[in-house]
């Protein structure tokens, strides 16, 4: 940047080799570049300065911070301070605020209403037929409101004026810019008096100007993207309260299904917990990384993979004796009516798939469709595992709980044939952890 | 000329409400917490006071019971958090004349302490 110094050195060389003009005033040598060298391109050097580093906040505190200062250091007033409309306290406050001791008003001390004179004058735009920059100063309202008569027939302002100088007053500034943003004022610069005592010039108010309205830019531009996020996290909660709302569905569901059997009691937590205890040692796996989220989809697929035994009447589930062929099949048949069941719910169509193959055996020998291998989905795969374990671990009508061990052993000597060979290793694995 | 004292422990707060008295003709002192404002108070007995409520140490409520306690007579204007409504019957039942919540108008800053000064008048006067 330019110093006063090097604009005086310029400034003093260009009127000694300036040539008189025919009025005896110095003019600009021809073919010279046109410099012109006035304060007010300190100003112009500032403004660009203040434009540059308006992209460069990401916040409009920064920015009004950054103006702030800047008046307080080059303009040297007795105080400046930025007012900033709170859509949320529904009052402008001192967003920042420099200046002498006793004149500077203090941070976070003040608020001004929106009907207060002062906004209301830059609301209702009246400060544009006081001065068409829009800025006001005390000097010209006072000036306006003894001399103009086009305010003097103006019944309104004539009321008006006097309360605006009165808040002015109030707030010790001879100056107020609006910072607008399409015609809505967000905010008022408030300068007092220079320490010079010198009055402002026309150059210095269209610098506030200016920079006013890289304000009202910055401000709105962070309104926006304060509302764009404010709606993002609508949508989120929105999202997490629907999405909790479905996982206690399947839980209900889940107990519903539990309940029907006294039997059974229980069976759909213990696979659930056991699924998801073999799903720990398979978690590293491409088929586990293929579900978008296979934590959760295990655990909701776990919760209802019994969920067809709704259509399962009361006397085969709770028969005692061996089951006949027709009954079997009517047992059979859950894999595919709980399928049904789910297919129809959105957020449950993955799930649709896993629980109508949990029976499918890795030899291709299950049921309903006699899916083999890989084409049987992988959370099926881990089902079947936790879901033999259990009923051979539990007391069925038609005989009671086995040890742990003699669980282990038949789905150990049942890989490669009913289980899938990865699972049963990582079933094993768990158990020799002491999981299981 | 009539005697204010504001009673603020932030500084930039005293400094201002100094500055905007003394514009006003006031005589106005500062006091940055409550043991400091209560001995102001009984050698410089101002007609008014401003009482800042949050203060550390000892609170705008203790200082106004200790001044009530102590019979001073100066006329105190409490300034408070916005909504803290227990607060402000608890300082009206301790002998608080006013209160402002913060952040404040300045025009209610202006009209509660020039009212607080009259009041004083029409009292001497009888």
């Amino acid at each position: 940047m330019i110093n006063k110094n090097e604009w005086q050195k310029i400034e003093d060389w260009l009127v000694k080799n300036m040539k008189k003009g025919p009025n005896g005033l110095p003019s600009f040598p021809e073919k010279q570049p046109a410099v012109r060298p006035e304060p007010e391109l300190d100003y112009q050097y500032m403004l660009e300065e203040a434009s540059k580093n308006m992209i460069r906040f990401k916040r409009p505190e920064h920015l009004i911070r950054m103006i702030v200062r800047t008046i307080d250091e080059q303009v040297r007033t007795s105080h400046t301070a930025m007012l900033v409309y709170s859509d949320t306290k529904n009052y402008f406050s001192l967003v920042d605020s420099k200046g002498l001791t006793g004149n500077k008003i203090p941070v976070g001390f003040i608020r001004i209403m929106e009907d207060n004179p002062l906004i209301r004058v830059f609301n209702e735009r009246h400060n544009f037929k006081i001065n068409s920059s829009g800025a006001l100063t005390l000097k010209e309202l006072k000036l306006n409101l003894s001399n103009d008569p086009s305010i003097k027939d103006d019944n309104e302002l004539m009321v008006l004026i006097p309360e605006v100088i009165k808040q002015m007053e109030l707030l010790k500034s001879v100056l107020c810019v609006p910072v607008y943003h399409k015609k809505r004022i967000l905010g008022v610069l408030l300068l007092g008096r220079k320490i010079s005592n010198k009055k402002f010039s026309r150059q210095e108010i269209s610098f506030f100007t200016t920079l006013a309205n890289d304000v009202g830019m910055a401000l709105s531009n962070a309104q926006l993207i304060q509302e764009l996020n404010r709606r993002i996290e609508e949508v989120q909660l929105l999202y997490a309260r629907e999405h909790s709302l479905f996982l206690h569905t399947a839980i209900s569901l889940a107990a519903a299904i539990d309940a029907r059997d006294a039997y059974t009691h229980g069976h759909t937590e213990r696979v659930t917990r056991y699924a998801q205890i073999i799903s720990e040692e398979l978690e590293s796996l491409p088929e586990a990384k293929q579900y978008s989220n296979f934590k959760e989809t295990l655990h909701v697929a776990s919760l209802l993979h019994d969920v067809g035994k709704i259509g399962v009447p009361d006397s085969i589930l709770k028969k005692t004796a061996a089951l006949t062929k027709q009954e079997y099949e009517k047992v059979k048949e859950h894999t595919i009516v709980g399928a049904i069941i789910l297919a129809p719910i959105r957020e449950l169509g993955e799930i649709a798939r896993e629980i109508r193959a949990h029976h499918e055996r890795f030899d291709g020998k299950g049921y309903p469709d006699g899916l083999k291998g890989d084409d049987i989905p992988f959370i099926s795969r881990i089902i079947a595992v936790a879901d033999t374990f259990d009923a051979i671990t539990s007391d069925r009508p038609y005989r009671q709980a086995q040890l742990k061990e003699v669980a282990v052993q038949i789905v150990s000597d049942n890989s490669g044939t009913q289980f899938d060979p990865i699972i049963v290793s990582a079933f094993l694995l768990a158990y020799r952890k002491g999981k299981l | 000329m009539y005697k204010l004292m504001v009673v603020d422990d932030e500084v930039e707060i005293c400094d201002f409400v100094k500055s905007f008295f003394e514009e006003r003709n006031f005589d106005v002192c500062c006091a940055y917490n409550g043991s400091e404002a209560l001995g102001l108070a009984q050698s410089s007995s101002p007609d008014v006071i401003l009482l800042d409520m949050l203060m550390p140490v000892m609170d705008g409520m203790q200082t106004l019971k200790e001044l009530t306690r102590r019979k001073i007579r100066s006329r105190v204007i409490m300034v408070t958090a916005i909504d803290d409504t227990a607060k402000i019957k608890e300082a009206r039942s301790n002998g608080a004349r006013d209160y402002i919540t913060k952040p404040l108008l300045l025009e209610n800053l202006e009209r509660a302490v020039l009212l607080a000064a009259q009041m004083l008048d029409e009292t001497k006067k009888k």
